[in-house]
């Protein structure tokens, strides 16, 4: 039994359709991430979860109760925005117990619970600072303890950390996880940033155009994406174009690659195939796939070394392992590459 | 609609609240005849040669005061702007002292220290008149400050200037053809409030001039004589303060957010 | 050594800094020249007694039921329509901001206010004389409908029509002033004490007013200081028959009845106490409302 559902769930402004369609079953205590491009329509779907706006079609069902009427001051949702959002006027312990505070609640429970957020997000010395003395980071986290204290069915992040640092941003990011874990929140986090939807999410949701691309697990996602649009989206890709040559096999230039699945397409139509450039390696005779091409480009990257080759007249990334024991390629030398049939994928559309 | 109900009613509130008495001026300037609907008070108006020379006189005063406000503080806040950032809240604050200083306190200290020995500034008509152009720069400076202020904010002032200064321009070039068309529009937003200022203002020019050479002393004294023609005087200079607005308009912004005129 | 020092101590000033500092030199003048003499003239003067000695007398003759009424009544006609300019004000800005009008209503409200906090002095006294006046078109209808203002107790020359005409340049004020405020009010803000439980009254009253309470403030300030300073309209309406402190002024420096200059200055001084701490009040509530909506 799913905890959240949302079916069917449309919104338009105007004629603008920011969400087309959308269906989604999540379950209890599951931490789900809407990754897409700016303007897919993530933050439109966070807000109609949160009441803030009216769907124009659809239902939103929360543990069996349609909420879709529902005000947002009714809903028992907590929610963290990407500008934080902390009342400028309130110390952070006024910020955090306001929702126990308009609830009336007495003065010693919010006190109680005020302190436990507070040490929850280790931050309890600054009790008495207002949001403007303090960093982004810990305003943040002020804004995630305001929207835990009520204990909310559900907690929805809007692109929290896109506003942070590159370095507070991956620790909260593991504060983030940690805290959703230890209290088995159901949790959505929408994010345009692949890397951390990866990091944090039990499942992504991959949006594009008002619509839901794919589901699934953040390996699923990046290991066999459905479409064009996921596979470039999430990670670096490499798209080639080939020719079907029969249900196993397609031809790229002048070498035949081994596809594990079985390709849908018919026989003699052009399809593109997907590879990651970290799957690609140097040949070894025994690799069913290979491909060869000129070193156009060397960089460096740490522990790996991203090649740019071209080869059969189309440019292809491989990333290959910066082992000491082997020589980086030199640019223009002539290299071979290859992948195992089942890393290729013949993209649909 | 009903949700909007008492956001409309405020707004209503404030719109016949301004509307009211204008309009009611205009009915009333059109009534000098019993009984009918006529343009007799205006036709007064414009057979008092002092309304017209009064007129012309304080919308002379006030493209002086425009002019010279300009020409003492666009280089100023240019060089404030440029090299002496330090010393810019030194200016900002002597900018707000017309704040403090009312209209009446202030022309009684000008009278106390120029109109006397040793200065006697005011034994000769260009010395009174010199004093109260002064005058009217100390009022409009705040709003003239503001919005040059803010022009030169706006813009990238310092490339600007680097600019200008490698293609071979000197100052002078580059204040009038570079600086001054660049923070035009704000300029203007200030000159409108300077305009309206000058013309309105009775205190400066009601106690240095007396009752009849400024446009409001003059308007001031019509009003304790008679009855329509002060309504038609007002109809008058809000069709031109409304012309002034519509031109700012045109010329692409709204007024900036002006704080206080002649009271 | 030390002579070496002492050569070249020229040397080490930047005179290119000495020669830029040189162009602020006009405005500081000028400054100084037409508005710190002045008013500091005065204040010194008020000092002083008429065979030029020093003496605090001035302000002593300022215990006169005369002119305690005066200040009563300035400060009176000044509080009232801050308050009620702050009201009116903040309501048609409420309504022009967060109240959700159209677009076009917001432009043509801030254009009025632009205008009408301009709009006053001697043409706004002519207005009001021609509505509210003994036979302004409002009394004259309202006279038609049974109902006789001037009969009634009001009369457009005292207090009480002083305080309406002073409301029409100070609510424009207060709309301009508490514009950007209310536009700072974020969105978010809101969604976030909605999604925490509070309804639209909890909303306010804890988090939009207490946000904008430094504004609200500092907009009563200036609209306070405005009607202080005020001089003109009050003249053009009243003929300077209504005691307050700037037509007492203008009657001891000028007038054929009442000449005590002296007693002028000390009134003066009064004035510009008051009005510093108005603004120096002001400027330090404004700093307080942008810290808050810096964050
Ligand atoms: N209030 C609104 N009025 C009109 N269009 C809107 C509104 N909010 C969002 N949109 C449009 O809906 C689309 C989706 O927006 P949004 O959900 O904010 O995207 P994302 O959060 O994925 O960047 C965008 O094209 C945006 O312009
Ligand atoms: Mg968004």
């Amino acid at each position: 039994m799913s905890f959240l559902v949302l079916q069917g769930v449309r919104k338009q402004f105007g004629t603008t359709v920011a969400v087309a369609q959308f269906d989604l079953e999540i379950a209890r205590g599951e931490f789900v991430s809407f990754l897409g491009p700016s303007g897919c329509g993530k933050t439109t779907t966070l807000r109609m979860v949160a009441g803030f706006e009216q769907l124009t079609a659809g239902n939103i069902i929360l543990d069996g109760v349609d909420i879709s009427a529902t005000p947002p001051n009714k809903r028992n949702i907590g929610m963290v925005f990407q500008s934080y959002a902390l009342f400028p006027n309130m110390t952070v312990a006024d910020n955090i117990g306001f929702g126990l505070m308009v609830a009336g609640r007495p003065k010693a429970e919010i006190h109680a619970r005020v302190g436990e957020m507070l040490d929850l997000i280790a931050m309890s010395e600054y009790t008495a600072r207002y949001p403007y003395q303090l960093s982004g980071g810990q305003q943040q986290r002020v804004a995630l303890a305001r929207a835990l204290a009520l204990q909310p069915q559900v907690l929805l992040l809007d692109e929290p950390l896109s506003a942070l640092d590159a370095q507070i941003r991956d620790n909260l990011r593991q504060e983030i996880r940690e805290i959703q874990r230890r209290l088995g929140i159901t949790t959505i986090y929408v994010t345009h940033d692949q890397q951390e939807a990866m990091a944090l999410s039990d499942r992504i949701v991959v949006m594009s155009h008002g619509r839901v691309a794919q589901v699934g697990a953040p390996h699923e996602i990046y290991n066999t994406p459905r479409t064009r649009f996921v596979a470039s989206f999430v990670g670096t890709l490499n798209i080639l174009a080939a020719t079907v040559v029969d249900a196993h096999h397609v031809r790229i230039g002048e070498s035949v690659w081994q596809v594990a699945d079985a390709i849908v397409q018919p026989i003699g139509s052009s399809v593109e195939c997907a590879v990651r450039p970290e799957l690609l390696r140097e040949a070894t005779p025994d690799l069913a796939n290979q491909l060869t091409g000129v070193v156009q480009d060397v960089i460096f990257l740490g522990a790996t070394v991203r090649v740019t080759l071209l080869a059969q007249g189309q440019r292809v990334l491989v990333d290959l392992f910066n082992d000491a024991t082997h020589t980086i390629p030199q640019i223009n030398t002539t290299l071979t590459v290859g992948c195992d049939p089942r890393t290729v994928l013949v993209l649909a559309e | 609609m009903l949700r909007r109900f008492w956001p409309w009613l405020w707004v209503s509130l404030g719109v016949l609240y301004f509307f009211l008495p204008i309009y009611a001026t205009f009915v009333f300037s059109l009534k000098a005849k019993k009984g009918i609907f006529s343009l007799i008070a205006y036709d007064k108006v414009f057979a008092d040669p002092r309304f017209g020379s009064s007129f012309v006189f304080s919308t002379q005063m006030a493209l002086l005061t425009i002019f010279c406000c300009m020409v003492l503080l666009i280089p100023t806040l240019t060089v404030l702007h440029l090299f002496l950032r330090r010393l810019r809240p030194l200016v900002e604050f002597v900018a707000l002292v017309p704040f403090v200083i009312p209209s009446v306190v202030l022309v009684f200290g000008y009278l106390r220290v120029f109109a006397r020995p040793p200065l006697s500034i005011t034994n000769s008509t260009l010395g009174t008149y010199g004093l109260l152009l002064a005058g009217y720069m100390v009022l409009s400076m705040p709003y003239m400050y503001r919005s040059i202020d803010a022009g030169l904010r706006a813009i990238d002032l310092r490339t600007l200037v680097e600019a200008s200064q490698s293609l071979g321009a000197g100052w002078v070039t580059i204040f009038v053809r570079v600086i001054f068309p660049n923070i035009r529009v704000a300029v203007l937003n200030g000159s409108f409030v300077t305009f309206a200022i000058v013309i309105g203002e009775l205190t400066l020019a009601r106690f240095m001039l007396g009752n009849a050479v400024a446009f409001a002393p003059y308007l001031a004294e019509i009003g304790r004589a008679r009855a329509y023609e002060p309504a038609a005087i007002t109809v008058l200079s809000l069709l031109m303060t409304w012309g002034i607005v519509t031109i700012l308009q045109l010329l692409g912004r709204n007024t900036t957010a002006t704080i206080a005129g002649p009271r | 050594m030390a002579n070496g020092a002492a050569q070249t101590w020229w040397r080490q000033i930047n005179w290119r800094r000495v020669g830029v500092s040189l162009t602020v030199m006009p405005f500081l003048l000028f400054a100084v020249l037409f508005m710190i003499l002045p008013a500091g003239s005065l204040l010194i003067e008020s000092f002083r007694n008429a065979q030029g000695q020093w003496t605090l007398a001035n302000f002593a003759d300022m215990n006169d039921p005369m002119i305690i009424e005066a200040y009563s009544m300035s400060l009176r006609i000044s509080f009232t329509t801050a308050i009620i300019g702050a009201i009116l004000g903040l309501l048609v800005a409420y309504a022009v901001t967060v109240g959700g009008l159209p677009r076009g209503i917001r432009t043509a409200i801030l254009t009025f206010s632009g205008v009408a906090s301009n709009f006053a002095g001697v043409p706004l006294a002519f207005a009001f004389v021609a509505t509210l006046g003994r036979t302004g078109i409002i009394t004259v209808l309202l006279t038609q409908l049974g109902i006789n203002l001037y009969k009634n107790g009001f009369n457009l020359y005292s207090y009480i029509g002083l305080v309406i005409v002073y409301v029409y340049f100070q609510f424009p004020l207060m709309v301009l002033v508490m514009t950007p405020a209310l536009d700072g009010l974020r969105r978010e803000w809101r969604e976030a004490s909605a999604i925490l439980g509070a309804n639209t009254a909890q909303y306010w009253r804890h988090v939009a007013l207490p946000i904008l309470m430094p504004a609200i403030l500092a907009g009563m300030v200036l609209l306070f200081g405005n009607a202080f300073g005020a001089f003109a309209t009050a003249y053009a309406l009243t003929g300077g028959t209504l005691t307050m402190v700037t037509n007492v002024i203008a009657q001891e420096m000028s007038g054929d009845v009442l000449h005590n200059e002296a007693l002028a200055y000390a009134l003066a001084t009064g004035m510009i106490v008051i009005m510093t701490i108005t603004i120096g009040t002001y400027t330090v509530l404004q700093r307080r409302a942008e810290r808050w909506l810096r964050a």
